[in-house]
């Protein structure tokens, strides 16, 4: 008794794409999810944010969330990035820790229960890594365009025109047109230092597509996206939920994969109580370099022994734009990330780091009242002043597998997951290097860095490594074709497969290779 | 004597805006009578009919008397005043007269227990008169003597309490033993009306509370319950005496002789006729407490976040939150667990002293988050959308503004710092953890 040809856990970013391609091949398909669903708030307002901030009695509702969560006064929601996980989007993160317990080693890391998973409260940043990128990520540069260019089609992506089926970009704000502009007048000396300046793919609509709606640059994406403009996994699951050979089965965790000669039974268990076992002929793990590996390890049963663990670095440089002080600019903007800055020099195949910044126009004053020393009232009044001319870099360097490790290990609570990030000493000189070269294009750009933050391991949220592809037959591996070892008839989908994590935006990379693994599969079956 | 009072009947309450009065015409209205008043100035609410005049303005008096079945006497001169004569005994004077000549069912006479000590003060003589005027009137009568009144709002004898445990030591006349029976006002009010249909011959009620208790007891156990430990500075009786006599000019003086006179003898009340005759039984002193309490700590509670939602704009202008960003901001408090630290009273009264406790608290200090709290939930409100949106400006302004600012939370520091050095434990308790 077969409940679905194929079980796919987790409806991230990767499980979706990689049912999207099942389903399109006429396979039935189950999926697994913890399904935590943001909370159902009425029509949410179609308006500029200024018009919001001027007219809307209710929008204390967007801005910080029903249960009040989107104010930053404690733990997660603390730092610049939680407000991205808290409010309405609490649900992202909300019971993930209860449900999943992890202890954690000089990192800090996010793992989500929610439909959509992490990609529900992703920042839409894209981008095509360069051929030995790819390589370095296991892929090949070759076989991967077509699923780029399915993935590009499917989710909407706009900016630069680098290939075909990219929507136009978003008009660059004033910092990124001032940017812009300098870089194109200084190209010779930007490309001396090897920095590159551009706008950045990103997967918001620019033109309509089906349900979704163009932006109307209203700079609310942060808050509400009435037009559905900026891609959510959600948005593919609720299509996939229209087909009748896909099953959708939510607030459950997986517990463990158990394989023999037929297929393989998927033991789950209830969060409201009760555990239910599923069977498929194959098996697509899609919960995320951490769940996947969770997931894997106690299948086999492998306590106490370290898994490789990929977290993305990364750290925020505040700068101030001294050349737009006292200007609005236009209304008119997105609040996504308006400029990459990548620092070319090549480091293992991989560019050494990218920058992606965003400007601080609706973000609210309130978010970074805790990270100055004056007293609130008068750093309110400065804020308010200064925050149209801040930008905030957020610059990513490339996460090498061998900077941390997971395991399994046994607690007086039970199973529990030990995270350890050590970032080897090479590693963070050439973070260091990096983000010294990135700092020098922001002042070439005319931005001057003036606080810099540096962020625990793990809290950019973007995991892999867990289970490489790799050509070795160690258990918990995964071959090219993304089928774990150790593990008969599962595959993997998400971010676990890349033995390392380039500086530059991943997230449509592990969507492109999701569809590649699904199509593996598919073929298998 | 004993003619009762059918509920449909007109009821004239003079005094009507007083502390009393104000319950006594709901209880009334309530009940189903139909009221009139006389006061001195309309404010009366729908429904209730008023006549203006002063109780010594014998038209208006005559008005008001006019067709009325039941006349309940409140309008008074509570304390010590000039005039305190005129309007208590002269007022009851010609409220007889007017009465006499509408054939009045009943007069209800609210009296006080000052009337009964040995040495009267010029409010307790004047009542007594007006309680023999009454008497000898001829009319049937009931007088009532309440005690102390109070009620949830912490008016009458608890604001005073309030008023003087704020003070760095509370003030007391006399060593505080004097025994009362506070009485709730609605209790009170309740009472007056049913006496209207209920009591026996008696023309004379000893009206109070359950519970006998001292100011003294009172005040501890207030300190306990409120969580303050301060000195009490027992006032001796002459020294007392003569601060009333040397502030009898003042239009409020802190104490009057009649106080004084009051707090130096004990009188022993006999509420038994009061149970027996009126059917009720008043709230006990715990009960009322606790309402004064809650209600208190309730009004607390909305003036520290008023105070801290309008500090976190105060550099922008004078902005009043809504109902709803207080609601809010509470409610906020709640969900990060922190609405069970109360500010001290100075802090939320003085900005100044918001201020540099501001300027000197850690980042993970429970002031910090209130502000911090504070902020998020105003600028999530239209109506501060003027000042924190972004305008086109010059660089100078912006320059000058950030120096203002930044010498502004300086001189916050400096505050902040010196209070550190001089009180500790205030800082601690205002700004710590």
């Amino acid at each position: 008794m077969q409940d679905a040809e194929v079980i796919i856990i987790g409806s991230g970013p990767a499980g979706v794409q990689a049912a999207t391609v099942l389903i399109a091949a006429g396979r039935s398909v189950m999926m697994i999810d913890g399904g935590k669903k943001a909370p159902a708030l009425p029509q949410a307002p179609d308006a500029n944010f200024e018009d919001v901030r001027r007219n809307n009695q209710d929008q204390a509702r967007w801005f910080l969330g029903d249960d009040l969560s989107g104010i930053p006064v404690s733990g997660l929601t603390g730092g610049l990035g939680g407000g991205q996980v808290s409010g309405n989007r609490a649900n992202v993160v909300s019971g993930a820790r209860e449900q999943l317990p992890i202890t954690e080693e000089n990192c800090q890391i996010i793992q989500s229960l929610a439909e959509g998973g992490l990609g529900a409260a992703w920042g839409a940043a894209c981008a095509v890594p360069e051929e030995s990128e790819l390589t370095a990520m296991g892929l090949n540069a070759k076989d991967m365009q077509r699923h780029f260019d399915a993935v590009i089609n499917d989710i909407g992506v706009s900016g630069p025109q680098i290939r075909g089926g990219i929507q136009p970009a978003l008009p660059p704000d004033l910092h990124a047109s001032l940017a812009l502009e300098t870089y194109k007048k200084k190209q010779v000396s930007f490309e001396k230092k090897h920095i590159s300046v551009m706008q950045p793919l990103s997967a918001i609509l620019t033109q309509d597509n089906d349900d979704r709606r163009a932006s109307n640059l209203a700079d609310m994406e942060y808050w509400s996206d009435p037009r559905r403009s900026v891609y959510r996994p959600q948005y593919t699951l609720e299509k996939l939920r229209s087909s009748h050979s896909f099953t959708y089965k939510g607030d459950l965790i997986v517990e463990r994969i158990v394989s023999d000669t037929e297929g393989c039974t998927v033991h789950a268990r209830r969060m409201s109580g009760g555990t239910e076992s599923y069977r498929a002929k194959r098996v697509i793990l899609a919960a995320g370099a951490v769940g996947s590996a969770r997931i894997a390890l106690q299948s086999v049963g492998l306590y106490d022994t370290p898994l490789p663990f990929a977290a993305k670095p990364h750290v925020f440089s505040a700068c101030m734009h001294p050349a737009t002080l006292g200007k609005t600019g236009p209304k008119s903007r997105s609040s996504l990330c308006q400029l990459l800055i990548l620092d070319d020099n090549v480091l293992s195949g991989v560019r050494s780091g990218c920058a992606q910044l965003y400007s601080y126009r609706s973000l609210m004053l309130f978010r970074l009242l805790g990270s100055q020393p004056l007293a609130y009232p008068e750093a309110m009044k400065i804020l308010s002043m200064l925050t149209p001319s801040l930008v905030i870099a957020d610059i990513r360097f490339p996460a090498f597998g061998d900077n941390g490790s997971v395991s399994l290990v046994r607690t007086k609570d039970g199973d529990s997951l030990r995270i350890t990030c050590r970032v080897p000493d090479a590693e963070r000189d050439a973070r260091k290097h990096s983000w010294q070269r990135l700092k020098q294009g922001l002042r070439m750009l005319g931005m001057l860095p003036l606080r810099n933050m540096e962020l625990p391991e793990g809290s950019a949220s973007h995991y892999g490594g867990t289970l490489p592809m790799q050509g070795t037959n160690r258990i918990l591996t995964t071959d090219a074709r993304g089928k774990l070892r150790g593990l008969e008839h599962v595959s993997v989908a998400d971010a676990s497969v890349f033995p390392m994590l380039p500086a530059v935006p991943h997230t449509l990379t592990l969507m492109a290779n999701a569809r590649r693994i699904a199509e593996a599969v598919t073929e298998d079956l | 004597m004993n003619q009762t009072v059918p509920t449909d009947s007109l009821v004239l309450v003079t005094g009507a805006n007083g502390f009393v009065g104000r319950a006594v015409t709901t209880a009334l209205q309530q009940a189903g009578y139909r009221v009139r008043t006389l006061v001195r100035h309309t404010s009366m609410p729908e429904g209730i009919e008023e006549v203006c005049g002063d109780i010594n303005d014998a038209d208006a008096v005559a008005l008001a008397v006019q067709g009325t079945d039941v006349v309940i006497h409140l309008a008074a001169r509570k304390s010590d005043e000039c005039d305190s004569a005129l309007v208590n005994t002269e007022g009851a004077r010609l409220l007889v007269e007017c009465c006499k000549k509408n054939g009045i069912r009943r007069i209800i006479n609210v009296s006080t227990q000052s009337v009964r000590l040995r040495k009267l003060g010029i409010y307790g003589q004047t009542k007594l008169v007006a309680e023999k005027i009454f008497a000898q009137s001829g009319l049937p009568m009931i007088t009532l003597r309440p005690s102390v009144v109070y009620d949830d709002h912490g008016g009458g004898i608890f604001s005073t309490i309030f008023s003087f445990l704020k003070l760095p030591v509370v003030p007391m006349i006399g060593n505080g033993a004097i025994h009362f029976r506070p009485i709730h006002r609605d209790d009170l009010a309740a009472i007056i009306v049913q006496a209207l249909s209920k009591g026996s011959g008696d023309v004379m009620y000893d009206v109070g509370g359950p519970d006998s208790v001292s100011l003294m007891e009172l005040t501890c156990e207030l300190q306990g319950r409120l969580g303050i430990q301060k000195r009490i500075l027992k006032i001796p009786l002459p020294i007392a005496m003569c601060i009333a006599r040397m502030t009898a000019w003042m239009p409020k003086p802190p104490v009057t002789v009649s106080n004084v006179l009051g707090a130096t003898e004990d009188l022993t009340m006999n509420i038994d006729p009061m149970l027996r005759d009126f059917g009720m039984t008043p709230r006990s002193m715990t009960a009322g407490l606790d309402a004064i309490l809650t209600r208190v700590a309730e009004e607390q509670k909305r003036q520290e976040a008023t105070a801290i939602l309008r500090y976190a704009f105060s550099t922008f202008g004078n902005w009043q939150p809504s109902a709803v960003e207080i609601d809010r901001y509470r409610e906020a408090l709640v969900v990060n667990g922190i609405e069970s630290h109360p500010l001290d009273e100075s802090v939320i009264q003085k900005r100044w002293l918001l201020g540099a406790c501001d300027a000197v608290a850690s980042q993970s200090s429970m002031l910090r988050k209130k502000i911090l709290i504070a902020s998020a939930i105003g600028e999530c409100s239209p109506s501060t959308a003027d000042f924190t949106l972004p305008k086109n400006t010059s660089v100078l302004r912006i320059i000058v503004v950030s120096m203002h600012m930044t010498l502004r939370a300086a001189a916050k520091k400096m505050v902040g710092l010196l209070l550190t050095l001089f009180s500790p434990s205030f800082i601690r308790r205002n700004a710590g953890r």
